[in-house]
């Protein structure tokens, strides 16, 4: 830890040996004043270069003389300027839109080395480089996109949420703008709750995690949505087999304030008409979500963002059952560039996440979710050569709404209220990146205060015994504080090192601790999955993870190859006990146990940046496993061995091609392989009180068949002459292959006991989708 | 709720489901199946030991063991072996009561010592209940999406005047018995007797009621067991259905399995468990399965005559043995489960 700190220290006051330069800063837009994030800036011919940040502000260092100033990004045209440097300069730059022909060109000079320079584990995507692979029911979907990368899995089609690097689903921390998701899944997972038209760009930071993020073990993933235009109106619609969407966006007051609207709405409900089954024609599945996006310009050097995200989710089966879950975001920001040098970014985020399960046999409902709300500052200070350093802090509040369970007619039960818990994360974060030709390095240090609230009593239970409704011997009353309380210190650090300008060798290594669990005895995230944010006996979470490897290209640049090694140590990981009971439950903790996890493998990337064959082939080969090795039998899984999580998949493969075959033409396809995920056995049965009792082998002890798909799509742009259009076709499991997506005991019929288990395959068949988008005004 | 989701899958997408065969690498021998009973009736009591076997899907019957049933006032009295893993004890020292506590000891022949957790009969039950049927027709949905109605006996319950002051858990177990006559054979001179056959109704689910949670004071359930018309409601039929108060724990245990048979393998389910009942081991690491039980059980029995039925003969489903080429249990009625030439006593009592 001391060795850390001193490097942190060190690297972050090197600016003693640059102290005597000129500067140019400014502020890079697009031809709509909007800020340009990421834009290459550079003194051509020198080793002077840096990026936008998040406000489109640069700055760059150089001793006194004449230099050519140029500016890039993926599709403007190349910016260029002389300039004599005799003072601190203040040079504001203008992108415009580049031709179709050129954009190519940039996005390859851009993005051509992007692998060799990155700190290890963390992919920076847009949709303009994922738009040509192919879509799954005609949608361009944020996670769908992410799960092409090495390193990252599902556990198979309809399931919600992702894992990355061999993390449990809620160690993925979900931001859209700041704001946190709980529930990132549309129609059961086979959507996102991201619109892509709304999207700007969004980074998945698996190995890396910069000190400004905190909370989730796993990864972070961070989509940042775009500003409005503050130029001229134009519109976007798509429409598609499952769904369609719109976005307007425009000028309320040119160059001062825009406003961004968009819809989309989903309509998977007509195709159940079409069945013969009464239940299922008489089923309902449905979402929706809108984005509002307000942007004032105030003066040259100040911004205020507002955001506000709705969805609304309904999945009602007959009249059986219905789920409806729901996610309201709200984002109010202020950016300001307080000097050539320093910038401020102070952001309010509030989320709220409402779930209802109304089971029509016994007439009630079941509901809870999560209130969030957030205030975030980050002050940014780039005067330092090569060097950026940021300060903030997060204050975070959890609460966790009462549990209700709401009967409806005459159902026999009674209404009931669980109270739940609420928490306060206080965190303040350092952060400094400094690079030069040899080196990037990429350290900080985050400290959490963590603060249970809310319900101030806490239950006892017997010691020597296991937690349970029965061993609870008293309850403690807390009447000033919180109820329990949690700090650590969390080092991170990211190093780069580039022996020639086409070799990197990388490592990381982060520590984080996890608050707030989502507590599951279902095999993938579902609806009737519970977050719970850290009590006096569900402890923190933490993870020591470090990852180490090296990335390589060629002198014509046309692969990036990387190769990554990972192994996570993690401490108090959850999981369920046999027949856990989690809904209407006061004492989550007498569901669970506690115990040990580690993830460990590695990762081979080999993508393809130039020519008309474009994308990548992804491998990972990994290993994530769970220990609950307590004193007690009922805390016990597996005699307290080691055995594979559900999530488990010794093999990834997963190959990306596209091809631009023409002016207003692509084709793509992708190849997807994983190892079959373990599932728990039914191994011999007996029979009691004429029951048939299936006996099942140990926890995951067999693995479900290994999953296979290709799938392919193809597009045309330009369909109508005057238009900005695109229709886009694809088949989603080309080759129509049953993949597992669970093995199950059924039982037997009245007179059999032997038992079988069957295979479920959610998508059997082949799935064609289309899509057609057109914009105007663009 | 959830068992149905499967369902929608298919909808939303393209689904299907098949029998999978995944390797079976069984390790689950030497795991013992102990299950048993004792409830307030005068005797006899039974329990049936059986292990898992490696490569069998159906555990065997182990025989041999010692066994004790013990009160809660030390009484001790022996089980008797009666074949196939079955024990008996007659009840001539310990009868069960309610209120009482009852454990067994057992030992194996292979040492292994089990006891279990002494179970107090339960002094609580719910009131009478009683039992009404009907005719009717049930639809189902084939898979080519072609609705078929089925002609069926439906059971229905009501229970008045539940107390749910006093924590209640009760297991409802419906059986019936009908007369099944084998086809005269060339070489026979004489018809055969008929023979009996018992099966459980609806033996994959399982019917509990708690009064946790309840606030009602009766209970009534149209559809509480159901039965297909076929040929052999061509006689005379009883069926049983047997009231059984239970412990808690027992309630719990009964949970867990209704649990595992109501998987479907969707997302939404719960996933499998090891579901152990009240017995261990004293001596060994060795798992054990099962529960004995203290009950405290009433039993309602109703008959339907062929003549109640309007319109038998065109409702009837055969079982093969009307037809052109009968199965070979039509000749010998001993190759049907749970087949008997005895008539069981409450045959000709029960109307």
């Amino acid at each position: 830890m001391k060795k850390l700190l001193i490097t942190f220290v060190c690297l972050s006051y090197n600016y003693l040996l640059f102290a005597q330069q000129y500067s140019v800063s400014g502020v890079v837009t697009d031809e709509n004043n909007k800020p340009v994030l990421g834009a290459a800036v550079a003194f051509l011919g020198t080793n002077k270069g840096t990026t936008t940040n998040n406000t489109g502000e640069y700055t760059l260092s150089t001793t006194a003389g004449t230099y050519t100033l140029v500016a890039q990004f993926l599709g403007k045209k190349d910016y260029s300027a002389k300039i004599t440097l005799n003072s601190n300069r203040r040079i504001n730059i203008k992108l415009e839109t580049a031709a179709i022909e050129m954009q190519e060109v940039i996005k390859t000079a851009e993005r051509e080395d992007s692998r060799i320079k990155s700190i290890a584990g963390i992919e920076k995507l847009t949709f303009s480089e994922l738009e040509n692979i192919p879509l799954l029911m005609g949608e361009l979907d944020v996670v769908n996109s992410i799960l092409l990368l090495p390193g990252v899995t599902n556990v198979g089609e309809g399931s919600s949420g992702f894992n990355v690097r061999g993390g449990k689903i809620d160690q993925n921390l979900i931001t859209l703008d700041g704001s946190e998701i709980f529930n990132s899944s549309h129609l059961l997972g086979f959507f996102s709750v991201f619109n892509a038209d709304v999207v700007e760009d969004f980074t998945l930071y698996k190995g890396y995690i910069p000190s400004t993020y905190g909370g989730r073990l796993s990864s972070v993933l961070d989509v940042q949505t775009k500003e409005g235009n503050m130029q001229s109106w134009s519109t976007d619609l798509s429409v598609g087999f499952v769904s369609s969407k719109f976005l307007v966006q425009g000028p309320v007051i040119s160059d001062k304030l825009s406003v961004m609207a968009s819809g989309r709405f989903a309509y998977p409900t007509w195709i159940l008409r079409q069945t013969e089954d009464i239940d299922i024609k008489t089923s309902d599945a449905r979402f929706d979500d809108q984005n509002i996006i307000l942007s004032y310009q105030l003066g040259e050097r100040n911004r205020i963002i507002g955001s506000y995200y709705r969805s609304f989710d309904r999945f009602k089966f007959s009249d059986d059952f219905q789920f409806e879950w729901s996610n309201q975001l709200i984002k109010l920001e202020w950016k300001s560039a307080i000097s050539d040098h320093l910038f401020n970014s102070l952001r309010f985020n509030s989320s709220e996440y409402n779930n209802d399960q109304l089971d029509f046999d016994v007439n009630y409902s079941i509901a809870n979710g999560m209130d969030f709300k957030s205030v975030t500052d980050h002050l940014v200070y780039d005067g330092l050569t090569n060097n950026e350093l940021k300060v903030g802090f997060d204050i975070k509040h959890y609460d966790q709404k009462p549990e209700k369970r709401i009967p409806r007619g005459d159902s026999g039960f009674t209404e009931l209220e669980i109270e739940k818990d609420e928490a306060l994360l206080s965190s303040i974060f350092i952060d400094n990146k400094w690079g030069n030709n040899a080196v990037n390095i990429s350290a900080g240090i985050r400290y959490n205060d963590y603060r249970q609230l809310g319900t101030n009593r806490v239950l006892q239970y017997e010691e020597g015994q296991t937690k349970s409704e029965l061993s609870i011997i008293d309850t403690t009353f807390i009447e000033n504080g919180p109820v329990s309380q949690y700090s650590n210190l969390e080092p991170r650090i990211g190093i780069n090192y580039f022996p020639t300008p086409n070799i990197s060798i990388k490592g990381s290594y982060n520590r984080v601790q996890q608050f707030i669990h989502l507590i599951s005895n279902t095999t993938s995230a579902a609806p009737t999955d519970l977050w719970q944010v850290s009590t006096t006996h569900i402890k923190p979470q933490e993870v020591d993870s470090y990852s180490f490897g090296f990335s390589f290209t060629g002198t014509q640049k046309r692969w990036q190859n990387s190769f990554d090694i990972f192994y996570r140590d993690i401490h108090n990981i959850y999981d369920y006990k046999d027949f856990a009971s989690l809904l209407l439950n006061g004492n989550l903790e007498t569901e669970i146990v506690s115990g040990q996890g580690r993830a460990y493998g590695f990762e081979l990337m080999f993508e393809k940046k130039k020519g008309n064959w474009q994308g990548w082939i992804g491998y990972t080969w990994s290993k994530s496993e769970l220990k609950m090795d307590n004193p007690f039998p009922q805390e016990t899984i597996n005699q307290g061995e080691w055995y594979a999580s559900n999530f488990d998949q010794r093999h990834n493969l997963s190959i990306v091609m596209n091809r631009d075959a023409g002016k207003n033409f692509y084709f793509s396809f992708n190849l997807i392989f994983n190892t079959g995920r373990p599932f728990t056995g039914v191994e011999s049965s007996y029979v009691i009180n004429n029951a048939n009792v299936p006996l099942f082998s140990e926890r995951n002890k067999y693995r479900i068949p290994h999953y296979t798909r290709v799938d392919v799509g193809c597009g045309f742009k330009s369909i109508f002459k005057k238009l900005d259009d695109r229709l886009n076709f694809s088949i989603y499991n080309l080759f129509s292959r049953d993949n597992a997506f669970s093995i199950y005991y059924r039982k037997p019929n009245s007179t059999a006991i032997i038992p079988f288990s069957y295979q479920l395959t959610v998508l059997g068949d082949s799935f064609p989708a289309f899509n057609y988008q057109v914009s105007f005004g663009k | 709720m959830m068992k149905r989701l499967i369902y929608i899958l298919p909808v939303l997408i393209i689904s299907c489901e098949e029998q999978f065969d995944f390797g079976l690498q069984t390790n689950s021998d030497m795991e013992y199946v102990i299950t048993g009973e004792i409830n307030q009736s005068n005797g006899p009591y039974n329990i049936l030991i059986q292990q898992t076997k490696k490569g069998s899907k159906v555990p065997v019957a182990v025989n041999g063991a010692c066994i004790k049933l013990i009160d809660s006032q030390n009484n001790i009295e022996e089980f008797r072996a009666n074949g196939a893993g079955n024990y008996e004890v007659q009840g001539e020292l310990i009868q069960g009561t309610p209120g009482m506590s009852y454990h067994v000891e057992i030992v194996l022949p292979d040492g292994t010592e089990i006891v279990s957790e002494p179970e107090r009969l339960p002094t609580s039950t719910i009131p009478d209940f009683s039992i009404e049927w009907e005719q009717g027709l049930i639809t189902t949905t084939t898979g080519l999406g072609i609705d078929v109605e089925t002609p069926v006996v439906y059971g229905s319950l009501k229970i008045d005047n539940i107390n749910t002051e006093e924590e209640t858990f009760v297991l409802w177990e419906i059986e019936e018995v009908y007369q099944f006559l084998q086809l005269i054979q060339f070489i026979q001179f004489t018809p055969p007797p008929p023979c009996y056959i018992t099966r459980p109704i609806g033996s994959t689910e399982i019917r509990l009621f708690s009064s946790e949670d309840f606030d009602g004071n009766s209970i009534e359930e149209n559809q509480f067991f159901m039965r297909e018309i076929d040929d052999s409601f061509l006689r005379k039929r009883i069926f049983t259905i047997t009231q059984l108060s239970i412990t808690e724990s027992n309630f719990r245990h009964l949970e867990n399995i209704k649990t595992l048979n109501e998987n479907t393998g969707s997302i939404f389910d719960s996933p499998p468990g090891r579901v152990i009942g009240n017995l261990r081991s004293t001596n060994s690491d060795a798992v054990v399965h099962g529960y004995f039980q203290a009950v405290n059980s009433s039993v309602f029995r109703f008959a339907i005559y062929p003549d109640e039925i309007p319109n038998l003969s065109s409702l009837v489903r055969t079982h093969g043995c009307s037809d052109g080429r009968p199965e070979p249990p039509c000749w010998d009625c001993s190759l049907l489960a749970n087949s008997t030439f005895t008539r069981p006593s409450f045959f000709d009592e029960v109307d």
